[in-house]
């Protein structure tokens, strides 16, 4: 059983230079996309099929009217209970036994089941290779004992990597040092969706940073959706059934039978 | 050009498997209800019913960003990084996709299959126990199809798909829309033959189909209700969606038809084709709207 690895994002400590992005599309060989200013330095944008990771830029205006400048790694999280993984009609989408959540380029025929259903809006649909792709979390450096491009060029120690186990101390370290200095940090993805694998620690609330407080399977009580739709549709039919009923019996009384 | 993830194939997949699964319902409870004394509208349901459904599934293939790896989702295979067992069948009960396109599959034959036992039971007596069989078989597959375009899209992260009464206001409206292809159906044998009965139970099928119109419309006035909290569903009702909406869904797909059945049903053949094409637009229109306008 290979041990469970994980990515720790320390948002108190990222600067916002975005050499993650920059290594992300080396690595992964991404090209670059033309965007336009959009009164941000947020850029791309958004994630695309070529911009797997991406530094989300965050500007709350504070009470007293100070403007505070956030930063988020945005990229896939690799839930345990990983939705996609779930919906997807193909097999293309597996998680491994590390934690990694990994589209089978070779199986994923298009079908987009599990961009309308991931909870953080991540894996995106390429029209020129008519799959769908997301981040791998660097499966092939991992794979050879490297640490993802993300996190090997992150100059702050903001992106840390290793076993989970691992990650969740230096979280709960880092927790500790952030609560004393006044903050209320959370750690995003310890036990959210069956533990993600790759973790925030966030010095304030979820929400802040573009995440659901409470990230939930679109799946969940599916069971409901379908009675929803069953238990009144038998009741339709049934009620055609006896209109139908009732005029027959009406004309044969009128007619003498058939 | 804006790309939609799930575009107008997919929206008209969601209009014709459930029309064609409704058609199927209809024609069999019309069979179950009254066997031979109502077999214009059993056979003309049973003829027509599998090929809605047809066309749904080669959209969805050509939706498919890889039309070609379609097997992929009914055959495994075995795979580097995939330890599933069973070599063979490609089925997932997590994915409500994978469960749909059994459900399609499943459905296409057996509405084959009473395509076949219908025609033959029109001469022969002794196939009609066939097609009653066939029928209730079939009920279960034909519903949960109906639903599943419901379920499909509802249990998604988007705001105006992700609401409860998505599922009922599907199949109400799958079932409206089957009823007016069989009113279609019937009111275009009969302008094609004048002198014939063939359209004669197309009035009860039209105040049978007012009734199913008003559930219809309380759902999706609560459909509307439930969602109207987010932005989305504003841009929907109050966009140039809008007037698509409200004219051609609301309206004429709906208002039109229910005051016409509440009244006795159309006058003429001609009527009925009119309010019948307009029911079927409108119920196209209210998924095609649902689907894109939600991912604006």
């Amino acid at each position: 059983m290979t041990a469970e690895l994980s990515m720790l994002i320390d948002v108190s400590k990222c600067m916002g230079c975005r050499g993650c992005q920059v290594a992300c599309k080396q690595w992964n060989q991404h090209k670059a996309e033309k965007t336009r200013f959009t009164g941000t330095y947020q850029n791309p944008p958004q994630l695309s099929p070529e911009t797997w990771t991406l530094i989300q830029f965050i500007e709350p205006v504070d009470y007293d009217d100070n403007p505070r400048w956030l930063f988020r790694k945005q990229q896939c999280l690799h839930c345990t209970d990983a939705v996609c993984a779930q919906v997807c009609p193909t097999g293309a989408i597996n998680k491994l036994e590390n934690g990694i959540v990994y589209i089978n380029q070779g199986i994923c025929a298009g079908c987009k089941a599990c961009v309308e259903t991931c909870p953080f809006h991540i894996p995106k649909f390429d029209h020129r290779s008519g799959t769908v792709r997301k981040c791998w979390l660097c499966l092939d450096r991992v794979k050879n004992g490297l640490k993802p491009a993300c996190a090997t060029a992150c100059p702050t120690g903001a992106i840390l990597f290793g076993s989970r186990a691992e990650m969740l101390r230096i979280a709960r370290e880092r927790q500790q040092i952030l609560a004393n200095q006044g903050f209320a940090p959370r750690i995003y993805g310890e036990k959210e969706l069956g533990g993600q694998h790759a973790m925030y620690l966030l010095p304030e609330n979820a929400s802040i940073y573009g995440l659901p407080e409470n990230p939930r399977k679109p799946t969940e009580k599916i069971i409901w959706r379908w009675l929803i739709g069953v238990i009144p549709g038998l009741a339709i039919l049934a009620g055609i059934g006896s209109y139908l009923l009732k005029e027959r019996s009406k004309s044969e009384a009128k007619t003498g039978g058939e | 050009m804006e790309h939609y993830v799930w575009g107008a194939p997919v929206a008209i997949d969601l209009f014709t498997a459930g029309l064609g699964a409704a058609i199927f319902m209809v024609a069999v409870v019309a069979n179950l209800a009254g066997g031979r004394k109502y077999r214009r509208i059993s056979t003309a349901g049973a003829l027509i019913a599998p090929w809605p459904v047809i066309l749904g599934v080669v959209l969805l293939i050509i939706d498919l960003g890889r039309p070609g790896r379609f097997w992929e989702m009914i055959l495994k295979r075995a795979q580097e990084l995939n330890h599933l067992e069973s070599p063979f069948i490609m089925f997932k009960i997590g994915s409500t996709m994978s469960i749909g396109i059994w459900l399609v599959v499943v459905f296409i034959i057996l509405s084959f299959v009473y395509l076949i036992v219908a025609l033959l039971a029109y001469p022969f007596k002794w196939a009609e126990i066939f097609q009653k069989v066939v029928g209730v078989v079939g009920i279960p597959f034909a519903l949960l199809v109906t639903t599943y375009t419901g379920v499909l899209i509802a249990a998604s992260n988007n705001v105006i798909w992700n609401n409860w009464l998505l599922p009922v206001v599907f199949v109400s409206s799958a079932i409206v829309a089957g009823i007016a292809a069989i009113v279609f159906i019937l009111a275009v044998l009969q302008i094609c033959k004048p002198e014939s009965e063939i359209g004669s139970d197309v009035p009860k099928l039209e105040i049978l189909n007012s009734r199913v119109i008003a559930f219809q419309l309380i759902m999706v006035i609560l459909f509307i209700v439930f969602g109207i909290g987010s932005a989305s569903m504003r841009a929907i009702i109050g966009s140039a969606f809008g007037l698509l909406w409200w004219v051609g869904v609301i309206f004429l797909g709906l208002v039109v038809p229910l005051i016409i059945g509440f009244k006795g049903g159309a006058k003429s053949p001609h009527t009925s084709l009119v309010v019948s094409t307009m029911v079927l637009l409108g119920g196209f229109y209210l998924r095609y709207i649902i689907l894109i306008g939600g991912q604006i």
